[in-house]
């Protein structure tokens, strides 16, 4: 589909893990808000940019304002709040998150089938899930909380400056918090610098939009998620296609979800039919554990 | 037209692979040159003629990549412990304590590269003209390329290398197929500009360099006329995965042993061309036809110390790899397919352990090429085992010894003959070896003074004599060194103990011999 309008998002870099996963959520929030909505990734700077169709104009205010009343604030308005939820109660939330689901209103459920299983232990996570199971609740609440229309708007349109505070608001998706003791000046733990700079919240409070496309499933006592392979620190992967044309929210958890993407490495043929299909490029990350934290590597383009 | 090119001033290329730490970036990306560039331009007073030279470089299409045939020889990762960074304020003076101080874990990738130049060329550069002297003059000014141990030391070519050169290139796919390249390098077209580089900088991050180009290595075509030998150039080599280091002398143990265990496991009765015996038990009439055992010596470079990495098995051209597979490959392969190891018992030796080559083994001692020279060929080889004549020479060394160098010449030329090379037209040999680490053909002895009965006493290293069954005497071995007019293509073996490991050529082309 080619959209009457569209708007190209030089923050969202596709070639990140963080990047990508903020230009879902913000498809995924805004998909009610607008009409016709699509995404797509064009070349910029070196990077591959996120760019957002519509069959209405798109301008940069109205974008924000319509992600102002979109986003929620508080952990009790928005689905998170199941993280919780299920920890204390998983038959009961399994069984009232079903039943309240319809067509038109799943937004729990499709929360829920990315964070959780009634097959699995409560203690499995997503392998999308990279902060310590016990600040990860804490730090959705905060980024829920004191994310900005400032902060979406250098997350949106600017090159990422990453001035905004790491301590308690980051998911730990990007990969420059992969904060190993001998490559950075400062000791990690007790970081000085860690109250002053190095994420980006805008993105990070996009990012648990997206949560939502990537589904698990329970595999032998832990959680599979979607577009991962490969278990272990040394064996899991995440592997995410770039496509050019525009695409409408639907299309994307197939995208996500394409077989060939996970083998290693895709073959000839496969790589000729992702090509054909309008995935320009296909990125791939290891989610290492450093110390007790998991962490993405920075990404490598595959095919 | 464009080319860019830089030698490392060490010798190694050290850049981390952007996804992994403990991995090396080879072959170094586009992107990376021009990060070095812009590097150069931000800290020598930002000359804005080097400022345009370099945003034009970003518009031009992705440039092919020369390196050096032999680079990129990984060396083994090791993880060091590093002194963290001293507190500002307190006790700095016991944080520098050797005692107090912590150390870190962390990695430092590199890849050999040797001193020959890498290159960046473009065919197609317009006004290259233009931007010719500030990128001469920036060129001048880099220092490093990755890790600021990479010195390096840059220039603008007159021209690209070719695989003539001894050069391997790197060709950019067309975009459509940019998916389909099994080599992705981060590239320089579409990559961040210079302010953006400033904005970036300023906020203290890297500069995020997301998009990659597809490579596909260019194909090169060996002259149709390259001479080889009786034996074929796909060589199985395998590495030795346990067992005692051993000296290149031993090779006639480990060769011996090497031997008798094929037969043992090979099918009863032996082939000829595995055994090198008729089935009469006579030896094949002219040699050919027979498999042979290689050591593979770690010799031929400054630091050598001819230690055995492993051994290969040469085989006759006219057995099809069927039959190959046939009689060797349940040894080396097991039932799942996958590499199995075999020892070797070596007696006092111990026992040594091999297995199947990996393919991701980037030494070079144990790639069949350096042994074979293929696909361009050598004119220049040298022995780094005896060579073994295949008769006595008449005269006498020591009262006739222009006779007897003129007789051992002779010895050499048939010898050639029967290995099926072409007619030499330089012989030299003598009982040091011309390549680096390979010991001397024969250990020198001299009489123990006033040892009672009559003694001899070794002086420094040597091989063992060759000795064949029944024979009363060992036959004489020299180094051997040869000239051919045209390239040859190897393995290259010669005299009596070809079979076993001695009369072992390499190539000296791409080395400089001790004398000629």
């Amino acid at each position: 589909m080619t959209p009457n309008h569209h708007i190209v998002l030089r923050g969202l870099d596709g070639t990140t893990p963080l990047g990508f996963l903020a230009a879902l959520g913000l498809v995924n929030a805004l998909r009610e808000c607008l009409p016709d909505l699509c995404l797509a990734w064009t070349t910029d700077e070196g990077g591959w940019v996120a760019q957002l169709g519509s069959s209405a104009p798109i301008r940069q205010a109205d974008l924000l304002d319509r992600l102002d009343k979109t986003l929620v604030k508080s952990l009790n308005q928005h689905p998170a709040r199941l993280y919780e939820e299920v920890k204390q109660q998983p038959g009961n939330v399994f069984l009232q998150v079903r039943q309240a689901a319809a067509v038109g209103h799943r937004r729990e459920a499709d929360f829920l089938a990315a964070i959780a299983s009634n097959l699995a232990p409560a203690e499995a996570t997503s392998q999308l899930q990279t902060t310590r199971r016990d600040y990860h609740v804490g730090n959705i609440e905060s980024i829920l909380g004191r994310t900005t229309r400032s902060h979406l708007d250098r997350t949106l349109f600017k090159p990422w400056d990453y001035a905004d505070p790491m301590d308690n608001q980051s998911l730990h998706l990007d990969p420059s918090e992969d904060r190993r003791h001998a490559y950075q000046w400062h000791k990690p733990s007790g970081d000085p610098t860690r109250r002053r700079r190095g994420t980006m919240l805008g993105a990070n409070r996009l990012a648990i939009e997206a949560f939502a496309w990537f589904t698990v499933w329970p595999v032998g006592g832990a959680l599979k998620t979607l577009g991962f392979s490969g278990f272990g620190s040394r064996e899991t992967r995440w592997t995410w296609p770039i496509w050019t044309p525009f695409v409408p929210p639907d299309l994307i958890p197939s995208l996500l979800a394409l077989a060939p993407l996970q083998d290693d490495p895709i073959g000839e043929s496969d790589r000729r039919r992702l090509r054909h299909m309008g995935i320009a490029a296909v990125y791939r990350v290891r989610r290492i554990l450093v110390g007790k934290t998991p962490n993405f590597t920075p990404a490598r383009k595959i095919a | 037209m464009l080319t860019l090119a830089w030698t490392y001033l060490t010798g190694y290329a050290r850049a981390t692979d952007p996804a992994r730490r403990d991995a090396p970036e080879w072959p170094p990306h586009p992107a990376r040159v021009w990060l070095a560039l812009a590097a150069a331009f931000f800290e020598t007073g930002e000359d804005p003629a080097e400022g345009q030279a370099l945003e034009w470089l970003r518009t031009l299409p992705d440039p092919q990549v020369w390196l050096p045939v032999q680079a990129g020889g990984r060396r083994h990762v090791v993880t060091a412990y590093v002194p963290v960074n001293d507190k500002a304020e307190g006790t700095a003076l016991l944080q520098s304590a050797p005692l107090a101080r912590s150390k870190q874990p962390r990695t430092f990738p590199a890849v050999w590269v040797g001193d020959r130049p890498c290159f960046l060329h473009w065919p197609e550069a317009p006004d290259s003209d233009r931007y010719r002297p500030a990128l001469t003059q920036l060129c001048a000014r880099v220092t490093r390329l990755g890790h600021s141990a990479s010195l390096v030391q840059m220039w603008v070519a007159e021209r690209p290398p070719t695989p003539e050169d001894s050069f391997a290139g790197w060709l950019p796919t067309e975009e459509a197929d940019s998916g389909l390249a099994d080599l992705h390098l981060r590239r320089i077209f579409q990559g961040p500009s210079l302010e953006r580089l400033r904005e970036t900088f300023q906020a203290g991050r890297r500069p995020l360099v997301g998009l990659a180009a597809g490579y596909r290595a260019a194909t090169f075509t060996p002259p149709p006329m390259t001479n080889t030998t009786v034996f074929d150039r796909d060589l199985l080599v395998l590495t030795q995965v346990d067992g005692p280091a051993l000296p290149v002398t031993a090779s006639l143990q480990v060769m011996q042993a090497l031997r008798d265990t094929l037969m043992a496991h090979c099918p009863q009765p032996p082939p000829a061309w595995v055994s090198g015996h008729d089935a009469q038990g006579q030896p094949l009439a002219d040699g050919r036809g027979h498999l042979a055992l290689l050591p593979l010596p770690f010799v031929g470079y400054e630091y050598a110390d001819g230690r055995l990495l492993g051994v290969a098995l040469a085989f006759p051209t006219e057995i099809d790899r069927r039959e190959r597979g046939r009689v060797i490959g349940p040894l080396f392969v097991n039932q799942q397919g996958k590499p199995a190891d075999v020892s070797l018992r070596l007696g006092r030796l111990g026992v040594w352990v091999l297995r199947k080559r990996a393919w991701d083994d980037t030494r070079l001692t144990l790639q069949p090429e350096t042994w074979t020279a293929f696909p361009r060929g050598a004119k220049r080889w040298a022995s780094v085992t005896p060579v073994v004549l295949d008769r006595f020479p008449k005269a006498n060394r020591l009262t006739e010894r222009a006779n007897w160098e003129y007789e051992v010449g002779s010895i050499l030329f048939e010898a050639c003959q029967y290995a099926g090379l072409p007619e030499p037209v330089e012989i030299d040999f003598g009982t040091t070896a011309w390549t680096p680490g390979a010991p001397r053909a024969i250990a020198k002895e001299r009489p123990v003074r006033g040892a009672s009965p009559p003694a001899q006493a070794r002086l420094g290293d040597g091989f063992p004599p060759y000795l064949l069954k029944g024979a009363r005497a060992a036959k004489p071995q020299v180094h051997v060194f040869l000239r051919f007019a045209e390239p040859v293509v190897g393995p290259v073996l010669l005299g009596a103990g070809r079979f076993l490991g001695y009369g072992l050529f390499k190539p000296l082309d791409f080395f400089v011999p001790k004398r000629s």
